[in-house]
């Protein structure tokens, strides 16, 4: 454990260079010295240091890796964001710092709370709450009805509601290991992925819907009703592309978006013009046109990030977020209680799909989904939850370390 | 407990799996499509540095300058007849078309260089100038043929067969780069479009240079002599020689140079639409021709079924559509003993300051026969240019084996018409030329496309390749 | 602004660079990581609990030194013991503490030396957390993990 203290640091260090280089280049992009260019990348290393500082000294047993690969991923958002538009890098930082309340409050809460019990009827009804908010009072953005005005500030409600949807998924999974008692939650599941449905937030039905398999066969293990719910997803997913109309010009263009080039292709194409403008070590950080990619700073943030800095880039990005499943996963593996385990897995599975579906659509593998890439997109609901679910991965990562520790007491220590 | 941990593990693996299939189809994307896609017209990025960006001069393969930047502008050659010939292979700064202008845009913008240069391009206060490119073209050639065209729409190709560089592609009508902002929204006019590469035509007789490749290859099937009258019934239709004319009893030879079509159709019929189809993706039909160099269209080959529909596809006339750059790649192979060499726009690009940044690699872009096979052809097509339909492309002193075709087709008021073409090469390795003629509407093949074969030939020729 | 294009220009090698550092560093301390906790948490998983000093006079052992007990420790002032007490009135092969079915036992095989907790020990004993042993000038504190008992 002591050597794993001193490399985080020095990893640390790294990616600290890395945006004080980044924000101090984008300081000279209009000939003048921006000196809120460079109070931003201050600003945001300070922030970075405290949190990962902070962080390890109130809670001595959290997964440090996984929360250097989070202050990353946030740093490259924080200098793309800056990159395209200042005004919202600024929100973001901002949001970047409730996220770290988030975190805490997170961590805290799985590391007191042993599987929340009662209040899993309560967050159930919370989730279910917030959808309906997002489908009855959202406006229309792209095509989905998922954005709420709050008190001027617009988010997205189910972005939080997944964090507890996680929480009731594990519960309900690991309580009862029978399909008799499983089943309730099924139903509840489904409510809420017609509810996303219908506000035409296919984007998060998918996730909740594959969240949703995936814990059901980690806790239950049984493959053959997996694939039946893979089948009866792939049967939805099947019939709303016949019912809705967006949804077919979304897999027309997958397919061959060069058609309707400056139409409705104009998105897929521009970013994979812009990926491939970027070709192997980028055009330059502020030398590229990713504002000519529509929803440039958050569903396509991506292709920005490639056309900036590279494919090389672009590539060891989709590897970090790979580690940090990885990582999670270990977490996962060694969690002591069914709960736990399904917990940490769950909100890394969703982490991790999330990512892969909406990179995989932005490079035209699969077809496009209006979700956010974890960290790096712009998006206040989207930062705070990411962080919140990686709150609760960090917290049984606490209580996994306060186990080993006992263990290790046992023997009195000895063999370190 | 274990039971999770052993799903959980399950999962991690399909997870990684995604990922890796992810990165991997990122790479290959770009890896592939990454030029095109760079290349489009629609990439802001090649406008927006273009006004920072001093363009790179266009040059024909000898150095004589298509297009080079003054100041703002963007100019031209002088002799109006030379720079409309090689308007579509040059294209145009606005994406209108799909030319050297936005092909090589990576290496005519800058973008191609590397960081010292640029560093000491600011280093002296010189405005950033792109890298020129020499592309294979003839200037002169083309202008030359875009004479002997004549008014007469359609495409002419010729290119090296060993090496697979393209001397000449020209279309017509072809469109004035000055004046090109006029042509936008002008109805009515094809001129923007490059018919060399991306028009799509029924191929007619020449197909059969590919239907007797299938006859070569597949020796149990010859049909050794045929009797013809003129006419066949098949499948409850007649098929038809040109003109009703009875050849007479006739030899694989004879049918070949006297392009005989019921001894075709017959052939046909016993090589099945299988076979066909199977040869002619050997010669590259249906296949998406991603080249490096240029964009160009597929060429069609539709497997046909029923029995007329198969005689008439091994005449070339069922919906089949080929271009004029396939069949001059067709054209080359036979006399580059069965190898078809990829085609290439592209000699050189080199930076201001001397960097050689490309250069000219031939590559095989596939071997459709085999040397003993395209020896045979060979013998045949030069059959008919000393004997038969194409003796009217005849270059003096050297061999000349080639092809006519005259594919008929319905034009837009249900009119009957035909199609002139003409494929072909020169049987010399001093001048391993191949070419493609196809002249809209024009009429028989022979008559009309087969001579201006013979003047682009000449001239290349006499240019010296 | 020309300036600006070409640093940025040549800035993307450096942002490629420590980009590929950082995840060159994450990598190999996740793998250096996952192997030590295997191995400290096999160990862990292995031994039965640990011995501390408290007072000897053997010239290799200090109070408070501590051993981790294996499955099977055989104690000693033999060198191919697994733990050896250099004590003059410590036996080659002294005593032997070994983790059975229902529990910690010890194994005397030098009854005159050895005390337990202050008496005498007859072959064989059953051990808890807890207990004192006496070999010789040395005291050994003993401590079980609770499963093993």
């Amino acid at each position: 454990m002591i050597y794993v203290r001193r490399s985080a640091a020095v990893v640390l260090f790294f990616i600290l260079l890395l945006v004080l280089s980044a924000f101090g280049l984008l300081a000279f992009r209009d000939g003048q010295f921006d000196i809120i260019a460079a109070a931003f990348g201050i600003g945001a290393c300070v922030l970075f240091v405290t949190l990962y500082n902070v962080a390890k000294t109130v809670f001595r047993h959290i997964d440090r890796y996984v929360l250097i690969i989070c202050i990353f991923l946030t740093g490259i958002g924080f200098i793309m964001q800056y990159r395209l538009n200042p005004e919202y890098a600024l929100r973001q930082i901002i949001m970047f710092a409730i996220g770290i309340v988030a975190l805490f409050i997170a961590i805290a809460a799985v590391k007191k709370a042993g599987n929340f019990g009662k209040w899993n009827y309560i967050f159930m009804a919370g989730v279910l709450g917030l959808l309906l908010l997002s489908l009855l009072f959202a406006r229309v953005i792209g095509g989905a009805r998922n954005w709420v005005q709050i008190l001027g500030m617009s988010m997205q409600p189910s972005e939080f509601a997944k964090v507890l949807f996680i929480v009731t998924a594990a519960y309900f999974f690991s309580n009862k290991n029978r399909i008799a008692s499983i089943l309730p939650f099924l139903l509840f599941s489904a409510a809420c992925i017609l509810v996303l449905v219908l506000s035409k937030d296919l984007g998060a039905a998918i996730l909740y819907a594959l969240t949703t398999l995936v814990m059901f066969f980690a806790g239950t293990g049984r493959a053959l009703l997996t694939l039946a719910g893979m089948g009866i997803l792939s049967a939805g997913a099947y019939a709303s592309y016949r019912l809705f109309p967006h949804v077919k010009t979304r897999v027309d263009i997958w397919q061959n978006p060069w058609v309707a080039e400056r139409t409705e292709g104009y998105q897929i194409v521009q970013a994979l013009m812009a990926i491939a403008s970027g070709s192997l070590f980028g055009m330059g950080l502020g030398l590229g046109s990713p504002a000519s990619i529509p929803a440039s700073y958050t569903d396509f943030i991506f292709a920005g990030l490639c056309e900036e800095f590279g494919i090389i880039a672009g590539v060891a990005v989709i590897l970090f977020y790979l580690l940090f499943v990885l990582r999670g996963a270990l977490i996962a593996l060694n969690a002591r209680t069914l709960f736990h385990q399904l917990l940490v897995f769950g909100c890394t599975a969703m982490l991790c799909l999330q990512c892969f579906v909406i990179i995989a659509g932005v490079i035209k593998m699969i077809p496009l989904t209006g979700i956010t890439l974890p960290f790096i997109s712009y998006g206040g609901s989207s930062m705070v939850s990411c962080m919140a679910l990686v709150g609760i991965i960090e917290g049984v990562a606490v209580k996994n370390g306060e186990y080993d520790e006992k263990k290790i007491e046992s023997i009195g220590g000895a063999v370190l | 407990m274990t039971d999770a941990r052993k799903n959980i593990r399950f999962l991690i693996f399909v997870f990684v799996l995604l990922f890796a299939a992810m990165i991997f189809y990122l790479v290959y994307a770009i890896t592939v499509y990454g030029e095109r896609w760079f290349a489009s017209p629609n990439n802001p990025r090649i406008g927006s540095v273009k006004g920072d960006v001093q363009a790179g001069t266009i040059n024909d393969r000898n150095g004589e300058k298509l297009a080079w930047s003054n100041g703002e502008d963007r100019e031209y050659s002088s002799d109006s007849s030379l720079r409309e010939s090689v308007s579509h292979v040059v294209g145009d700064p606005y994406g209108m078309t799909r030319g050297a202008e936005s092909f090589y845009a990576k290496y005519l913008y800058g973008f191609a260089e590397d960081a010292v240069e640029r560093i000491s391009d600011v280093l002296v206060g010189q405005k950033r100038r792109g890298s020129d490119v020499w592309l294979t073209v003839d200037a002169k050639l083309s202008d030359s043929i875009l004479r002997a065209m004549g008014d007469r729409k359609g495409a002419v190709v010729i290119l090296n067969y060993k090496t697979g560089e393209v001397l000449a592609s020209v279309s017509n009508p072809a469109f004035d780069p000055y004046k090109i902002k006029s042509y936008s929204g002008k109805t009515g006019s094809t001129a923007l479009f490059d018919r060399a590469t991306m028009g799509r035509y029924p191929p007619g007789s020449t197909f059969k240079v590919i239907t007797t490749a299938a006859v070569l290859e597949n020796p149990e099937l010859e049909l050794k002599f045929h009797d013809c009258l003129g006419t066949a019934e098949i499948g409850g239709k007649d098929v038809q020689c040109a003109g009703k004319t009875a050849h007479g009893e006739e030899d694989l030879e004879e049918a070949f140079y006297k392009s005989c079509n019921t001894f075709f159709a017959t052939q046909s019929l016993q090589l099945k639409g299988e076979l066909l189809k199977k040869e002619a993706e050997k010669f590259g039909f249906n296949d998406d021709f991603m080249f490096d160099d240029m964009v160009a269209y597929q060429s069609v080959y539709s497997k046909p079924e029923s029995d007329i529909d198969t005689a008439w596809s091994g005449v070339g006339q069922y919906k089949d559509l080929m271009t004029p750059l396939h069949a001059a790649m067709i054209a080359g192979s036979i006399a580059n003993k069965g190898v078809m060499m990829e085609p290439k726009f592209l000699k050189t690009a080199q930076s201001p300051t001397g960097t050689v940044l490309y250069s000219l690699q031939t590559e095989v872009y596939r071997t459709p026969v085999s040397e003993s096979v395209a020896g045979e052809l060979k013998k045949l097509m030069l059959g008919v240019v000393s004997k038969g339909t194409g003796s009217a492309a005849r270059v003096g002193g050297l061999k000349v084996g080639g092809k006519t075709g005259t594919a008929e087709y319905m034009d837009d008021k249900g009119k009957k018409k035909e199609h002139a073409w003409f494929i072909g090469f020169i049987d010399d390795t001093k001048h391993p030329l191949a070419v493609a003629v196809i002249l809209e509407g024009a009429g028989s093949g022979g008559k009309y496309a087969a001579p201006v074969a013979k003047k682009a030939l000449d001239k290349a020729v006499d240019l010296g390749y | 602004m020309q300036i600006y294009e070409a640093v940025a220009y040549a800035m993307r090698y450096w942002f490629v660079l420590v980009i590929l550092a950082i995840l060159l560093c994450v990598i190999v301390v996740s793998i250096v990581e996952y192997r030590d906790r295997k191995k400290v948490m096999a160990n862990a998983e292995s031994h039965i609990g640990y011995m501390d000093v408290v007072y000897t006079a053997a010239n290799n052992l200090e109070e408070g030194d501590r051993f981790a007990l294996a499955k099977s420790n055989i104690i000693g002032s033999s060198a191919s013991c697994n733990i050896v007490i250099n004590d003059r009135d410590v036996m080659k092969k002294h005593v032997k503490i070994n983790s059975k079915e229902d529990g910690v036992y010890v194994e005397v095989y030098a009854p005159n030396n050895t005390q337990l907790n202050g008496r005498a020990v007859k072959n064989e004993e059953p051990v808890f957390s807890g207990d004192i042993l006496l070999m010789g000038n040395t005291a050994l504190m003993l401590h079980i993990k609770e499963e093993e008992a």
